[in-house]
Order: C-alpha cells, then structure tokens, then sequence
C-alpha cells in the first residue's frame, strides 16, 4: 500500500518521504509543494460552491521535509469570485505562495470542449517522462511523443496512482497541477539539451476540473534569450481541453556526470 | 492654444505619492470607476519606479483584480517576496484609500547564458494593414483590428494592433513593459468574441519571452469556453519581429457566445 504524501493536523501538513524531490532528499518536490497550496485554497470558505480558475505558484525556496504550515488570506470574497493568496512556511521561513483566483461552479451542464487527436492511455506506450517517473513512481506517465526539431510539441498522459492527502480524496486540480509540472521533459526542444531547466513558477488555467483518472499534456517550450524560456502546456482528458499550463523555466548547463 | 487631445493625457498624475486618475483610466463600461487596464499598466509603471526590477528581466507579470476602484487616487506599493541567485519575485498593491483594489506578482530573472533564443515569424498584416477602430477617445490607445474571433468558430482567434498614444503617469516615458500590459488588457474576451455578459476584467497574466519592440503590438486572443462557471482567454502579444510574450484571463459567469462589443 503506498503512503500518502502528507498527514494533516489543522494548519500542519506532514510529509511522508514520497514527498521528497528528485535533486535532494531533504526537501519536497514541486508536486507536494503545489499539492498543499492547492488544498489550503480549495478548503478556504467561500460563500458559494466554488473552483480554482486559476492557479499561480511562485517557489521562494527549498522547501524542506518538515512539518509545513499552510496560512490563507482572502484578497476578494463574493459569491461568483474568491480570490485567495495561500503561503507555506516551514521552520518560521515563507517558501512558496500562490494565488488561487476562484469561480463559482455553473449550473449550465458543462458543454464540449476541443477534442485532441492523440492515442488513448491505454494505447500509449509504457514510456516514463523521466528515469525519475520510472516504474514505482505514484505518477504513472506514458509519452506519446516528445518535442522535436520540427517543433512539435511533448506529448504525455499521467495517472496519479496514489492518496495525496491521507483521509481525503484526490483533488483534480492537484493532478492537474502534476501532469503540467512534469511537462519540462518531454517538451525540451533538441536546443536544450545539454541544458537543466528547472522551473521557477506554475500558472495554470482552468476552463473546468478535469475528468477522469488519466490526464493528457501537450506542451512547448519557447526558449528566451537570457537563460530562460517559457513552457506552454495544453491540458486534456477523455472529454477534450480543460486548461492550459505555463511556467518559467532556469536554464543552467547540465553538469557532467561524475 | 489648443487643448492637448484627450488620447495624449496621461492616464494618471502622480501627486503627494498617490496617483490620480485622468479621464484615460476611466472604464468604459463605468465613468465612475477606473478600467482594469490602466490599473494593470499602473501597476508596471510602478514596478519600474520602485527599482526593484532593476537589472532583472522580466518573465510573468500576473494581475488579480480585487473589485471596483473608484475614481479616488491610488497608492502604490511594491515589496520583495525574494532574491535568490537566478530569479526575484515581487508583490504590487493598488489602494484606493485603504482598500486593496488591484494586486500583482512579478517573476523576475538575472539574465543568463543559454541556448540561441527561438525565432518567431512576424505577424501579418501589420498594422498599417488593419483598420483603425476608435472605442473612445479615453482608452489613451491606438487599436487597428485584424479581425474579431469568434467561439467555436472558423476563425476563433482574434486580432488586434494597438499602440500606447498616453503616458501611463504625466511627464513618464515610455516603456515595453507598460505598454504590453496596457495592449493584454485589450486581448481579452470581447476580443475573442465572448458576449458583454461574461466578465473579462477579473485577472491577466503576461509570460515574457522578451520585452517588446517598438511602439505597435499585436494582441491576439481565443477563448476556451466549456461551461462550468469560468472559461479561459489564451493569447500572445507580438511586435513588428515577431511573438514576445503569452498571455491569459479568466472568465467568470454568464454564456459565451458571438458580440459585437468593441474590445
């Protein structure tokens, strides 16, 4: 049985060691980091039924494996918009904000969205973003294809294969925000390789919650001329495009291996 | 002497630390308040004021806008979330009085070494090549439309030239920044062809891949519309050389549909 990622008691959140990340065993990833924001905006009250429309990240720091306090401010409060500003401290040091912008859920049945013609899930090869997400990893993810010289995009499904949060259900918006953090791989044009990229910020933008266990990616990245570049990322499911992603990403020569 | 044309009066004159809105920052919708555009390019003019985007690039510049501002003077204020070695984060307020009305966060980078930086195509038609579109003297804007999109449609993808004829603060000069934020706020649902029932004016979020060049920018914008309470607006922002930067805006209530609103 695998772990949950962390363990709440009211504004504390424990993580477990999946909660580390893949360059240091002392510190979260960016999928448990974006997980805890995420839940403390989506449990913050709100005068109606509500959903995150948008998502935006901001890592301040090294976020270590200690116990982490989640603290919410409500920026705007009504009963169609809510715009909440969510902080993690660890240690009495703030290390990673976002700022959760919420609708209040339609009553119109959700329509259609635009389909995207890639291979269903199940008809994807067993290939992992990254030797990271190989088999063992509570994120399961197939790539259908990744960028090439022509400028196509990365293309990915991911499958969330665990409990974020022990005792409570998995947030759509959490996978949403794994399946477009993960994106930088596949989407790394053959310009960047010799190249590390990690990203500084997530934004992600939600036309609805997505539906269904696997998430597809599509995603590009646009390389800046001063060391960084910007990756886009549309998002789907079975029922077509539910959002978009972007973050910024630091480009720094990859070091030899030892 | 003649009276200066209302499109070349500063948005905002800056007194006694407040700034005080002229008649180029009043909505259009709403004489009484202030447009989220002009709130958004006060917010990058005062980031630039403040100094603490000195010597960095900027890579996403978001804004959340809090409610109405009335026509009172606004008060700026800026301050470091952090300073690490690659990367800055910054936080803006607006207030009117004590009331936060509008809020961004800066993403900044210390310029690097990388790979060869993408090349985009120049758009088409560029400006000259598009039809002038006067919504109102006040916008402090010059618009050209290429054409309006349309949801679900053919052509979903709207199109429009616009360039910053006002100050965004009297006696400011010009800058990329301001004027690409200014250019965002208009690339957004009328734009992209969703009714006047939906509100537009609630965020932006501009990713830069450069700053702009030159005075025209292209504001490109297509909706994404499922229907479950919001909807997305993606788009980018181009100069004469080609893309600059991305951009998005939520959508908040109502039903898309077709409009023949001016953006």
């Amino acid at each position: 049985m695998r772990h949950a990622y962390f363990r709440r008691e009211g504004r504390l959140y424990h993580p477990d060691r999946t909660a580390r990340g893949p360059w240091n065993p002392d510190q979260q990833s960016g999928l448990a980091v974006q997980g805890v924001l995420v839940h403390a905006i989506e449990t913050t009250p709100s005068a109606a039924p509500m959903r995150i429309a948008r998502l935006t990240v901001d890592f301040l720091g090294a976020v270590l494996m200690r116990p982490t306090e989640a603290r919410v401010r409500i920026l705007r409060d009504g009963e169609g918009l809510q715009t909440v500003e969510a902080s993690l401290w660890v240690e009495g040091e703030m290390a990673a904000t976002a700022t959760g912008l919420r609708v209040s859920r339609g009553e119109d049945p959700p329509a259609s969205s635009p389909p995207l013609s890639y291979p269903d899930p199940e008809a994807a090869p067993r290939v992992p973003v990254t030797k990271y997400f190989d088999a063992g990893h509570p994120l399961e993810t197939r790539v259908i294809r990744k960028a090439g010289a022509e400028g196509g995009p990365g293309v990915f499904w991911s499958r969330f294969n665990s409990v974020f949060l022990e005792g409570e259900p998995n947030s759509p918006v959490t996978r949403a925000c794994m399946a477009a953090d993960i994106a930088s791989a596949p989407a790394a044009p053959p310009a960047l390789k010799g190249w590390r990229n990690p990203n500084a910020d997530l934004s992600l933008y939600l036309a609805r919650e997505p539906r269904g266990d696997w998430l597809l990616c599509a995603a590009h990245t646009d390389v800046a001329a001063e060391g960084f570049a910007v990756l886009r990322s549309t998002l789907a499911d079975a029922d077509g495009v539910f959002g978009y992603g972007r973050q910024t990403l630091m480009l720094s020569p990859a070091r030899p291996p030892a | 002497m003649t009276e200066p044309a209302v499109a070349a009066v500063a948005f905002f004159t800056g007194k006694d630390g407040a700034y005080e809105p002229g008649l180029n920052a009043r909505s259009l919708q709403d004489g009484g308040l202030q447009s989220g555009n002009a709130l958004g390019g006060l917010l990058a003019h005062t980031l630039l004021e403040s100094g603490l985007a000195e010597n960095l690039l900027l890579a996403r510049f978001t804004v959340d806008f809090l409610g109405p501002a009335s026509t009172a003077p606004l008060r700026a204020d800026w301050r470091r979330l952090r300073d690490g070695r690659r990367t800055a984060v910054r936080e803006g307020t607006l207030k009117v009085a004590e009331r936060e009305v509008a809020r961004a966060t800066a993403l900044l980078v210390r310029p690097g070494d990388g790979p060869p930086a993408a090349s985009f195509v120049p758009p088409s038609p560029p400006p000259e090549g598009a039809s002038p579109v006067m919504p109102s003297p006040q916008t402090g804007l010059e618009a050209r439309l290429v054409g309006r999109g349309a949801v679900g449609g053919a052509e979903p993808t709207g199109r429009l030239w616009v360039r910053q004829l006002a100050p965004i603060v009297a006696g400011a000069a010009p800058h990329p920044l301001v004027a690409a934020v200014l250019a965002a706020g208009l690339a957004g649902a009328r734009l992209a062809g969703v009714g006047p029932e939906v509100s537009s004016n609630v965020d932006v979020a501009i990713h830069f891949v450069r700053p702009a060049r030159g005075a025209w920018i292209l504001a490109e914008a297509e909706a994404l519309w499922p229907g479950d309470g919001g909807g997305v607006v993606t788009g980018q922002l181009s100069d004469r050389q080609g893309l600059f930067a991305q951009l998005c805006q939520t959508l908040a209530g109502g039903r898309a549909g077709p409009t023949g609103a001016r953006p």
